[in-house]
C-alpha cells in the first residue's frame, strides 16, 4: 500500500509559497492577459495599427449601445459626425440614425497569423463606413485600442528578449569570473565597471546615435533590444561573480571536480543554478527597466517610429497638455506601462519572499 | 605502492602589506613524505588547522602543490594538466566532511551519480542504471532513493550517498575527510562497519583524515600524526597507541582517550 510520493525540489517547494500570495497571483494573471493580447494582437484588434481615418482625429471613445428604441438589441454603435463649435473646437456628435451592429469574426485589414498564415478575420468590428473606437482615436484617427495591442507587442517583448540576452551574458561572464578568479576575474570585472560608470540613459542615447538612422523598423527594434541588453548585463555579472566566489568552495563543487567534471559543466550545473533564486528576482525586477528604457527612447522619437506602435511612442502624443485636456485617453499607454511595471515589481517581491529563506526568517 | 608523496609543500600567500619586503605565507603543508600501499589503510590524524585536509585536497589535485610531487602508482600527477589528469581522476575519490554541503541540493541522487559517467563518456543507459543501483545497494540504501533530493535524507544517509558517489567511479584510493565526524556516535559506528565491508568488496584503500582517534584504531593499519603542516609521527596503529614517541602525539592521545601519558607539561607546549 505504498503511495507514490513525488519528490519536490526546493525550488518547487518555494513556488508553492508563491501561490499563497494572492496579489502576486493576480499580477501574474494580468501580465498573462497582457502577453496573450500582445501575441494575438492582429486578431483581437479591430483595425491594423496603421489604419487611419483623418476625419476622426481624436475621436472620443465610442459608446457601445445595447438598447435600441427601448428594446434590447444586439450591441451596436452610432455613427459620429465631426462638427465645429463656436470656438472652432472639434466636437463629435452622435448620429442616432446611423447604426452599425458589432459583428464577430468580421473581415477587415489583412494580417498574418503569427507572421505565417495570411488571414483577414478579426474578433469583432463594425462594417464600413462605421468606426469603432473602444478607447478613442489618436491624432490621425487610428484606433487607440488596436494600437495599444500592437504596441504591447513591442513594449512587452523588448523586456523579455532584452533580459534574456543580458542575463545570459551576465550569468555566464559572472560565473566565469567568479569561478576562475585571478586575471580572468580582473579583466571581466574592470570591463563591467567601465560599463557601469556611464550613466545608463546617456549610454543608451550614445549607443542609439551610433546606430544608422536609415534602419527599418525591425532593425531599429533589434538594435534597441541589443543596446538595452548591452547596458544591463554588467550589474548582474558583478553580483553573480560575488556569489560564485562563495559557491565554488562548496564541497559538492569540489566533489564534482574530483570526479573529473569539466569546469564549464560545473559552472552551468552546480554553480549557476544556485544563483537562480537571486537571478529570478533580479530578472523580474529588471524587466520594467527595459520597458521603461524603450518607452523613454520612443518617447524622444529615437526608438520605434510612426506608423509602428509602441507604448512609448504612443505616449509621445501625450506630451502636449492641450492634447491631454482635449483627449485624455491618449494617456492610456502610460497607464498600461504603469500597470505592467507594477505587476513585475509585485511578482519580483513575492518571489523574493518565497525564494529567499533568510528573508522569511527575519519576518518571524 | 599506490600513492607516494615526496616533499609536498603547500604555502598559501598572505595578503601583502604596503612596504613589506617579503611576502608571508601560511605553511599549510610543509615537506610531507608519505606512502600508502594498496590495501593498507592510513589514518591521518591532527588537530584542526594542522593541514590534513589540505593534504587530502592536494592528493586529489583540487589545489596545486607549491612544491614536491605526488605519485599515483608510480606516475607523477603533479605536473599533469587538468585535461591529462581527468582520466586518472577515477582512481582517487573523496568523501567530504559535511554530508549537508557535499551533495548539491538541486540534484536528485540520480543526477549526482550520473556525473560519474560524464568522465567515462558513452555508457549505455541500462549499464548506468545497473551500476547506480549496485552502489546504492552496496551502501545500504534502497533503489527508490534514486529520484529523491538530498534534503529528503538524514545525515547518515547522505554520507552513504556521498560514499556511493565515490564508489561508482571504482576508485583505488578513497580519501575520507572527516567522513564520520559530523555524524552521531551510533551512525558513526554503522558507517565504519560499512566502510570495512566495502573495502573487501571493492578492493579499496582508505586514507582516513580525522581528529577522532577511536575511529582510526578500528579502521587503519597505520597512523600518521600531523602537526603544523608536518608529519611528526608515522607508525603502525597499535604502536602509536602503545608507545607514542612525539610529545604532540602523546598529548593528542591523552586528550582523546583519557590516555595516561607520562609527559611533563613544560616539555612540550602547543602554541
Amino acid at each position: 500500500m505504498s503511495k507514490k510520493i513525488k519528490s519536490l525540489s526546493q525550488f518547487q517547494l518555494a513556488m508553492q509559497g508563491f501561490k499563497q500570495n494572492r496579489l502576486a497571483v493576480v499580477c501574474a494573471w494580468i501580465l498573462g492577459i497582457f502577453y496573450f493580447c500582445a501575441i494575438f494582437a492582429d486578431f483581437l484588434a479591430p483595425y491594423s495599427f496603421k489604419n487611419e481615418e483623418r476625419n476622426y482625429s481624436y475621436c472620443r471613445p465610442t459608446v457601445v449601445r445595447f438598447v435600441d428604441e427601448g428594446r434590447l438589441s444586439r450591441p451596436y454603435v452610432n455613427a459620429m459626425q465631426l462638427t465645429f463649435d463656436e470656438y472652432h473646437k472639434r466636437v463629435y456628435q452622435v448620429d442616432a440614425q446611423k447604426k452599425y451592429p458589432i459583428r464577430l469574426f468580421i473581415k477587415g485589414d489583412e494580417y498574418k497569423i503569427l507572421g505565417l498564415i495570411p488571414c483577414s478575420y478579426h474578433l469583432f468590428g463594425v462594417e464600413d463606413p462605421g468606426r469603432i473606437y473602444l478607447f478613442g482615436a489618436d491624432a490621425r484617427g487610428r484606433d487607440l485600442f488596436s494600437r495599444l495591442l500592437y504596441g504591447g507587442r513591442i513594449s512587452l517583448s523588448i523586456g523579455v528578449i532584452g533580459v534574456a540576452i543580458s542575463f545570459s551574458i551576465g550569468l555566464l561572464l559572472g560565473g566565469i569570473a567568479g569561478y576562475y578568479g585571478g586575471l580572468t576575474d580582473e579583466i571581466i570585472m574592470r570591463i563591467c565597471e567601465m560599463m557601469m560608470m556611464i550613466p545608463g540613459f546617456y549610454l543608451l542615447l550614445a549607443l542609439r546615435a551610433a546606430v544608422p538612422d536609415d534602419f527599418n523598423s525591425i532593425q531599429v527594434y533589434f538594435s534597441i533590444v541589443i543596446i538595452l541588453s548591452f547596458i544591463g548585463w554588467a550589474g548582474l555579472a558583478r553580483i553573480i561573480r560575488g556569489m560564485c566566489l562563495s559557491l565554488k568552495t562548496r564541497e559538492y563543487v569540489l566533489a564534482a571536480k574530483a570526479m573529473g567534471v569539466s569546469d564549464i559543466r560545473i559552472i552551468v550545473h552546480h554553480i549557476l543554478p544556485h544563483t537562480l533564486s537571486y537571478s529570478i528576482i533580479a530578472i523580474m525586477l529588471s524587466i520594467p527597466g527595459y520597458i521603461l528604457g524603450e518607452s523613454g527612447l520612443s518617447l524622444l522619437g529615437l526608438g520605434i517610429v510612426d506608423p509602428y506602435a509602441s507604448w512609448g511612442n504612443m505616449l509621445s502624443d501625450a506630451m502636449s497638455v492641450v492634447h491631454i485636456t482635449f483627449a485624455p485617453w491618449i494617456l492610456l499607454p502610460g497607464i498600461l506601462i504603469f500597470i505592467t511595471v507594477m505587476c513585475f515589481n509585485v511578482i519580483g517581491d513575492a518571489l523574493r519572499d518565497c525564494l529567499d529563506p533568510k528573508f522569511k526568517m527575519e519576518e518571524i | 605502492m599506490l600513492l607516494e608523496l615526496k616533499k609536498v609543500k603547500k604555502y598559501f600567500p598572505l595578503p601583502q602589506e604596503l612596504f613589506q619586503k617579503e611576502r608571508e605565507y601560511v605553511r599549510a603543508v610543509d615537506n610531507v613524505d608519505l606512502t600508502i600501499n594498496a590495501g593498507e589503510n592510513l589514518g591521518l590524524v591532527g588537530e584542526s588547522g594542522s593541514g590534513k585536509t589540505t593534504l587530502g585536497r592536494i592528493i586529489l589535485k583540487l589545489y596545486p602543490a607549491t612544491e614536491g610531487a605526488v605519485f599515483l602508482e608510480g606516475k607523477d600527477i603533479t605536473s599533469l594538466s587538468n585535461k591529462e589528469m581527468r582520466p586518472l581522476r577515477k582512481n582517487i575519490q573523496m568523501v567530504f566532511q559535511d554530508p549537508y554541503s557535499s551533495l548539491d541540493p538541486r540534484c536528485t541522487i540520480r543526477n549526482v551519480l550520473n556525473e560519474a559517467f560524464v568522465l567515462e563518456g558513452k555508457v549505455v543507459f541500462e549499464e548506468r542504471i545497473k551500476r547506480m543501483k549496485g552502489v546504492l545497494r552496496a551502501v545500504g540504501l534502497s533503489v527508490s532513493s534514486l529520484d529523491k533530493y538530498p534534503h529528503e535524507f538524514s545525515g547518515g544517509e547522505r554520507q552513504r550517498i556521498a560514499i556511493a558517489r565515490a564508489l561508482i567511479m571504482n576508485p583505488k584510493l578513497l580519501i575520507l575527510d572527516e567522513a564520520v565526524s559530523s555524524l552521531d556516535v551510533l551512525i558513526q559506528e554503522q558507517v565504519i562497519d560499512l566502510l570495512k565491508e566495502l573495502q573487501d568488496k571493492y578492493d579499496l584503500t582508505y586514507l582516513f583524515i580525522t581528529h577522532n582517534l577511536r575511529v582510526v584504531r578500528k579502521l587503519c593499519q597505520k597512523i600518521a600524526v600531523m602537526y603544523k603542516g608536518k608529519i611528526v609521527e608515522l607508525a603502525g596503529t597499535e604502536e602509536v597507541f602503545s608507545n607514542p614517541i612525539h610529545p604532540y602525539t602523546k598529548k593528542l592521545l591523552a586528550a582523546a582517550l583519557d590516555y595516561k601519558a607520562n609527559y611533563q607539561e613544560d616539555e612540550f607546549e602547543i602554541k
